[in-house]
């Protein structure tokens, strides 16, 4: 909820102090603030290049006049505002109270009490709304925030006076199709029935969890929300007669806000009174949470001047493929991060720059304050979807980046090779000899084809695999690992379809002999929406593990190396499994590792629980581990985050890490690497050496890698970001 | 309001703070006099306490001082003192908090239970911590309670010991809760652990009734017989307060040594309408601005 400041974070804007940031998205940054006079704000700020277009001014002028004419009582109180400022800004209370939508995720479907009196309180403030001529156009759960005297409606970013109709026709506004009116789905007018037709759809989901017209695609939710019947399953009874008139998809024929107010609640009690127990701890959390926070800064990241750089390049189709719409919606739980990807999607030019070539970047010996060492070499890259672990390959590394793979010489960061015809990170693997990559159009040529590249020139070393029958096309094929003289790969049988649905059956395991050229065995499986994407050979078995469809679980399985036998498979619960960057399955003689809601090893040999540490309570959770010389190692979720290290046999405690002073904010769905003086932790914006010996944060390493490799010499740490690479000395 | 307003009051500062509201509604049985403050940069906003007028303010500091050794998670802690010479105050960090009687009052009656079971271990926890330090708190009462998000702060320490030295009666002093104040002590004896014990009887009396001194019957059943057993006229008859808390949170398997009160603050712990009331106080005092310019308020 509160996050540190970032580095390139202004002191102060205007005359308020900032203290953290509560947000950020493709429009700009939310800050806690304070004025001189000690006065807490949430500091709304719009980016500079969005204020330099007149449209986007106006808009943020509205929502600001928008804010105060709902006014504090069903609103964020407007404390200031000035639209006119070079970067405009727009100062509210600070809300205390979470998003509907994530009061539900916290505590699932609000009983039905609850519901009415939200619903009851919406209506009123959506009457008072539109008594003044404005309708909200983008009523959703996240758009309302629950506190204990009622709900509070705020993101004004679209809304507008009713009958204006220049802003919508600039292409600036669009609702969230899943809580749009019908009319607003056909282009149409969007009157405060609009608004009542998205209130129903607002209940549904406090009610059920679900929003009326299910999730999926933009197009598919603009076609249910115009045609079909709402999905009411476990809306309370007695609402099904308020919630089906609302729904209705004729504007004439939904009730009013003074109908739905009389109706959904009787008037008795305080608010309050309502809430469920869960949601009330939560908002006394955050009464309290923000008088506890100190303010904190992140230290600059090694290369600040470089991180400006953006790709103007196309998102790789296969990433919005694998993970599916209801899937990115379930990621944005996971922090900002989302939101500034699709921001920057929106406006892949908008910050500016043309990219900078990638190549090693000389470092002037500089002295850290803490004592972390300085770095080896740095490079730049472009890589927005962190997609897989870099690659190692005799002294060269690998990057497979957002639309090319480049090839580094591991000592001084030298790029020796690229190739643009790997466009995905999906499309090549490497034995730890030879780098393996497959070739295919978007189309297809209707084979698997497969080219042996020498790591040092980027030549092909041999004559191209071929296995007919697999479409071959870019989405529809996967180098999964290779070891032993077996290559591993996922594809389709057939041809590239114009139908999504069609592309995902048929799916296969491949393996290839590599002497010869030849398949070696096929296995169907299931696609269940994922292709698998974390591999590994151990011994005989190659272990796979993929998030499942619905992202709450995550699907292990062991096969057979020499036939693809299936030896065993097992489902663990893992939020957010799509998260965790792919290529890093903890694995070592007996077990597999894996975090979630408990540290869990399961063995090789059955896929049975080996042994499982942690309570499962929710209240505490675990990152992705690493495991060496017997200890595994992954950060845990508790009162102070922190990594933990337990026995790999029995999962006992050994030790968790010391509080050092630093606060620090782990990262969980990226693995720590462990040295022989250090265990290396990702943290957010940095890489954090453990002392063996202390438990204790000996320096953080400031970086936008997320992704660590050791090379074979043990020598040095590598380390992948979104905009940059960086190989700092191993201890 | 009050119709007695101190200099400082008046000037709105006391020490390097600037008061921004009282704590306590008016009322008799406050032992100081307390309030929300915040420092002239805005930085830091504390909850200030400052002897009631005609109160010695020697003994005001030595308690002040003496109850910086007192810590633990249910203990509001002294961070910040008043300098020798100074008009007497002591500070500690600000967290939305109600005095159990407001409580009371915007729940609108007794607490639940289940409330009055998870104050009572937490504050018996902390006493049988100070206990075993060789600390008598002689401060507990209902006013010296405040509730948190996360559980209770046991505040006001040395009230009775400040109130008036032993040997000399206590009842009828200013602040001094009488229903609070166990009979060895209003008669001027020294403040001894068995005395918090009696204390905390009657604060737990209050949360489940509203006054310290209930009708046995009106105490619920399953919380009679410790409340009755704190309240007992002879000291020697008290149970001492790890007893209490042993009574208040029966051990379960989960339980570890340290911290065992918490186990009864799971959500739902407080009643809604009084997280509703922290809310807003936390609320309120997020908006809260300090005039920039002293002189233009004074």
């Amino acid at each position: 909820m509160l996050s540190p400041l970032t580095h390139d974070d202004p002191a102060t804007v205007a005359t308020y102090r900032l203290l953290a940031r509560l947000g950020s998205g493709g429009m700009g940054t939310v800050y806690l603030a304070r004025t001189p006079g000690g006065r807490t704000v949430a500091l709304k700020t719009v980016h500079a290049r969005l204020a330099t277009d007149p449209a986007f001014r106006s808009r943020f002028r509205l929502e600001t006049d928008a804010a105060r004419i709902i006014g504090a009582r069903h609103g964020a109180a407007v404390v200031d505002a000035d639209p006119l400022a070079e970067t405009p800004w727009l100062a509210t209370e600070y809300v205390l109270g979470p998003p509907l939508d994530e009061a539900v995720a916290l505590g699932g479907p609000l009983p039905e009490p609850t519901v009415r009196a939200l619903g009851a309180a919406l209506a009123g403030a959506l009457a008072q709304l539109h008594s003044s001529d404005v309708v909200h156009r983008d009523l959703k759960p996240s758009n309302v925030l629950v506190t204990a005297y009622g709900p509070k409606i705020i993101d004004f970013g679209i809304a507008r006076a009713a009958g204006d109709d220049h802003l919508t026709r600039t292409g600036a506004a669009a609702g969230t199709p899943a809580f749009m009116s019908p009319e607003q789905a056909s282009g149409e007018e969007h009157t405060p029935a609009g608004d009542v037709f998205a209130l129903a759809g607002v209940l549904v989901f406090a009610a059920t969890g679900h929003g009326p017209f299910g999730t999926g695609s933009p197009a598919d939710l603009l076609y249910r929300v115009r045609y079909a019947d709402p999905d009411l399953t476990g809306v309370p009874e007695s609402l099904l007669p308020l919630l089906t008139a609302c729904l209705a998809k004729d504007p004439t024929s939904r009730p009013t806000t003074g109908t739905l107010t009389d109706h959904l609640h009787d008037g008795h009690g305080d608010f309050a009174d309502h809430l469920p127990p869960l949601l009330l701890s939560d908002i006394a959390r955050r009464a309290t949470d923000v008088w506890l926070h100190t303010p904190h800064r992140l230290p600059a990241p090694a290369e600040s001047a470089t991180t400006a750089t953006v790709p103007s390049t196309p998102l790789s189709r296969r990433r919005l493929l694998s993970a599916g719409g209801g899937a990115l919606i379930g990621l944005a739980g996971a922090g900002g991060g989302v939101w500034a990807w699709l921001g920057s999607r929106n406006t892949p030019e908008s910050d500016g720059g043309t990219p900078a070539p990638t190549g090693p970047t000389a470092i002037p010996a500089s002295t850290a304050a803490d004592g972390s060492p300085v770095a080896l070499w740095t490079g730049t890259s472009l890589d927005r979807e962190e997609a897989t672990t870099q690659l190692l390959a005799g002294d060269v590394v690998g990057f497979a980046e957002t639309v090319s793979f480049r090839a580094l010489n591991q000592k001084d960061g030298r790029e020796l090779w690229s190739d643009g015809m790997v466009m995905d990170p999906r499309q090549i693997t490497t034995d730890g000899t030879s780098f393996y990559a497959s070739d295919g159009t978007y189309e297809g040529p209707g084979a698997l084809q497969i080219r042996t590249l020498d790591p040092r020139t980027g030549k092909e070393t041999g004559p191209q695999i071929v296995i007919k029958g697999f479409d071959g096309s870019n989405s529809g094929t996967e180098l999964l690992t290779a070891s032993g003289g077996m290559l591993f790969a996922a594809s389709r049988r057939g041809k590239k379809e114009s139908d999504p649905d069609a592309n995902e059956t048929g799916w296969h395991l491949i393996a290839v002999n590599l002497r010869t050229g030849k398949e070696a065995w096929r296995e169907p499986y299931e696609w269940d929406g994922v292709r698998p994407w974390l591999s590994q050979v151990a011994g005989s078995r190659l272990i796979l593990g993929k998030n499942s469809g619905d992202l709450d679980s995550f699907l292990v399985q062991a096969r057979e190396v020499q036939t693809g036998r299936q030896l065993w498979q097992r489902r663990l619960p893992l939020k957010d499994s799509a998260n965790f960057i792919p290529g890093q399955l903890a694995i070592d003689e007996r077990h597999a590792y894996f975090g979630g809601d408990r540290l869990r090893a399961l063995r090789l040999t059955d896929g049975g629980v080996a042994w499982e540490y942690g309570s499962g309570s929710g209240t505490t959770s675990y990152g992705v581990p690493a495991v060496s010389d017997g200890i595994v190692y992954a950060h845990e979720n508790r009162d102070a985050p922190g990594l933990l290290a337990v026995t790999a046999d029995f999962g006992v405690r050994r030790w968790t890490e010391s509080p050092s002073g630093r606060s620090l904010t782990p990262d969980f769905f990226a693995a720590p690497v462990v040295g022989e003086k250090y265990v290396y932790a990702p943290v957010r914006g940095g890489l954090n050496a453990i002392d063996l010996i202390t438990n204790r944060s000996a320096w953080v390493f400031p970086t936008d890698a997320r992704r660590f490799v050791i090379d074979k010499e043990r020598s040095r740490i590598i380390g992948a970001g979104k905009t940059s690479v960086v190989a700092i000395p191993f201890a | 309001m009050e119709q007695s307003r101190t200099r400082e009051e008046s000037a709105r500062r006391i020490g390097p703070y600037r008061l921004i509201t009282r704590l306590d509604p008016p009322g008799p049985a406050v032992p100081f006099r307390r309030f929300i403050a915040r420092t002239s940069d805005g930085e830091r906003t504390v909850l200030l306490n400052a002897p009631l007028s005609g109160a010695d303010p020697a003994r005001f500091v030595a308690e002040a001082d003496a109850g910086r050794r007192l810590l633990g998670p249910w203990i509001a802690p002294v961070t910040d003192l008043s300098s020798p010479g100074e008009t007497p105050w002591y500070a500690t960090p600000y967290l939305p908090l109600l005095p159990l009687p407001v409580a009371l009052a915007v729940h609108g009656g007794p607490l639940p239970e289940a409330t009055v079971r998870a104050v009572g271990a937490a504050l018996a926890e902390a006493l049988a911590a100070a206990h075993a330090q060789g600390l008598t708190h002689a401060g507990v009462s209902p006013a010296a309670v405040l509730l948190t998000a996360d559980g209770p702060r046991l505040t006001c320490f040395g009230a009775v010991r400040a109130a008036a030295a032993d040997g000399e009666p206590r009842t009828g002093l200013p602040g001094l809760d009488p229903g609070a104040l166990a009979p060895e002590q209003a008669s001027g004896g020294r403040p001894r652990p068995p005395g918090d014990v009696y204390a905390l009887g009657s604060v737990l009396a209050y949360a489940a009734t509203g006054h310290t001194v209930p009708e046995r019957d009106e105490l619920p059943p399953a919380l009679r017989p410790v409340v009755s057993s704190c309240l007992a006229r002879d000291p020697a008859d008290r149970p001492t307060a790890a007893d209490v808390m042993a009574a208040l949170a029966p051990p379960t398997p989960h339980r570890t040594v340290l911290n065992s009160a918490g186990a009864l603050l799971a959500p739902g712990w407080l009643p809604g309408r009084v997280v509703a009331a922290l809310a807003r106080q936390s609320s309120e005092l997020l908006a809260a601005e300090l005039p920039t310019d002293t002189s233009s308020r004074t």
